[in-house]
């Protein structure tokens, strides 16, 4: 019954955003600009759930309610301030991407930081770290989509066919519609995501007998749940506030969205509302962990990234209980189909269009066939995962972190491409260098002495080559 | 005659590019809240005070990008 009922929704909502991608297509100009960026045309609201929802994965609905459970409100401060000062990133960032991009037709970030630079061997690095950072990224969705069905319907739908099912699905609608009809679906994945989160806490307080007294539970368990002393660090409260600023545009998903809107006001507002919804959505998901803990102690740190649906379970009704862990899905599919479009956009427009004659480059049914293969290269990893996907997954965020000042730099400033190239090298190398445990961090995450030090080799290579051009000593040395 | 002079300072002071620079810094410090690290107490029997502040911060933020964008304007410097 319960697996009818969640094969029921799940077919709802699938139907609707098979609809819009169905309509995103028959709209479509087939072209390019189109497939990938909406012809640049996509308005305030569009923008702001496409941001919003693109970078809202499966761990912000699944994940924060389980760590709010073992680390309690400081989980919030953690993830929250951060990823609203990240805000400020779609002026000093998103700006200066749009107006490149508007002026002279750059479709992907590598292609704005090569042709800027008039590096191809940049552009080709800076491609290469963002789709190492993200591929695995990308290989998990089909895989926590598998989970998800799996647990919804009570191991009825194997775990790999969910992951086939979802993989194909989301094929047929990022094939048809592209960027368009991805932000179209951003907008009804974000709206779910919002009202589920908040009807699942509004159902679990009202059972545990109101907000207060679900924490006096929760308290009395453990007092540490709403203390930051003795969770959470001073360094690394600052680490986190830095770190989210700096990885989270580096995202190609996320940056690939700064060329999308028809006009700048469009990110100006959405910058404007972007922390007001995220102080209020972050909010939901660690009130039900830090509940949970009150409600349903003792459980081990992967039992506990389950509270969300185990408390549906017990204080919802089936229908509800499915029909909110379904905005899981959309969290899940709102990130997945957004990195498969642009990771296709990267291959083709950044490898592959280069390499091949004039004649033979069509980058639109290329980025199709891209979008296919990546697909299908995510459901082979999901079939059998290889250990090293999970520890590249770890140190994504900073490792994409690493191109923030090289980025910075290159909207800003006049820099010389060989000092972009060693400021990404130095923060790979140091990134690997902290993999294996050899430096101190000083109590902070690795990601803030690696960016402060690759910002620094960024600085001094720059001026040492302008110094060297100078004086006319680096005629025949250029990257 | 004061109040529009002072009025205009402002405005002038907000078309300023350190300005603006030095709020969202302050922003970012007030973030911090290192001063009141063992701070435990709770509002309402549940949310703690803490917790309050961020999202108060959060709000300010907001309300910061507002006024930066109609001040400021936006422009390239």
């Amino acid at each position: 019954m319960t697996a009818i009922i969640v094969l029921l929704l799940i077919t709802v909502y699938l139907t609707i955003t098979l609809i819009l991608g169905i309509y995103g297509y028959k709209v479509s100009k087939k072209t390019v600009q189109d497939y990938f960026l909406a012809d640049r045309k996509l308005g305030t609201i569009v923008v702001f759930f496409t941001l919003a929802a693109t970078n809202f994965s499966a761990f912000t609905f699944l994940g924060f309610a389980g760590s709010a459970y073992r680390m309690g409100y400081s989980f919030y401060g953690l993830m929250a301030f951060g990823t609203s000062f990240m805000a400020i990133s779609f002026y000093v960032i998103g700006r200066k991407v749009w107006r490149l991009g508007k002026k002279k037709g750059y479709v992907t970030p590598p292609e704005l930081i090569g042709k800027e630079t008039g590096s191809y061997t940049l552009r080709l690095l800076f491609m290469a770290v963002m789709v190492v950072f993200t591929l695995p990224y990308l290989a998990i969705q089909p895989m926590s989509a598998g989970y998800v069905i799996s647990s919804l319907t009570g191991g009825e739908v194997p775990y790999f066919y969910g992951a086939v099912f979802l993989t194909a699905f989301i094929i047929l609608y990022v094939f048809l519609g592209g960027m368009r009809t991805i932000a179209w679906t951003d907008v009804l994945q974000g709206l779910m995501i919002m009202a589920l989160l908040f009807i699942g806490l509004v159902v679990i307080v009202s059972n545990l007998g109101g907000i207060s007294s679900a924490h006096t539970q929760a308290y009395a368990v453990e007092p540490g749940l709403f203390q930051r002393q003795g969770t959470v660090t001073v360094q690394i409260w600052f680490s986190y506030a830095v770190l989210w600023s700096l990885c989270d545009p580096m995202f190609p998903q996320l940056f690939q969205r700064f060329f999308v809107p028809k006009s700048e006001k469009s990110l100006k507002r959405a910058s404007v509302v972007y922390p007001l919804m995220i102080s209020l959505l972050f909010l939901l998901p660690v009130i039900i962990g830090v509940i949970g803990r009150g409600a349903i102690p003792g459980l081990g740190v992967q039992e506990a990234d389950s509270i969300l649906p185990m408390m549906l379970d017990r204080y919802a009704p089936v229908w509800l209980a499915a029909l909110i862990m379904s905005g899981g899905f959309a969290a899940f599919m709102s990130t997945a189909d957004s990195q498969l479009l642009s990771m296709s956009s990267m291959f083709t427009r950044d490898l592959i269009h280069p390499i091949l004659p004039e004649k033979k480059a069509d980058d639109y049914k290329l980025g199709h066939l891209m979008v296919v293969i990546l697909a299908l290269v995510g459901l082979a990893f999901a079939y059998d995962p290889p250990a090293s996907i999970f520890t590249i997954v770890t140190w994504a965020f900073t490792g994409l972190a690493i191109l923030y000042p090289v980025t910075f730099s290159v909207l800003y400033f006049d820099v010389e491409p060989l000092a972009c190239i060693s400021s990404i090298s130095t923060g790979l190398l140091l990134l690997a260098l902290y993999h294996l445990q050899i430096p101190p961090t000083f109590g902070f995450l690795p990601a803030m002495p690696i960016v402060a030090a690759s910002s620094f080799v960024l600085f001094i290579t720059d001026r040492t080559m302008i110094f060297l051009k100078d004086r006319d000593l680096l005629n025949s040395f250029s990257a | 005659m004061t109040g529009c002079r002072s009025g205009w300072k402002l405005r002038s002071i907000g078309k300023k590019k350190e300005f603006w620079i030095l709020v969202f810094s302050l922003m970012f410090f007030l973030s911090m809240d290192f001063w009141n690290w063992g701070s435990d107490k709770l509002l309402a029997g549940f949310l703690p005070i803490w917790v309050l502040r961020i999202i108060v911060i959060q709000w300010i933020l907001s309300l910061l990008f507002l006024s930066f964008y109609k001040i400021y304007g936006g422009e390239d410097t």
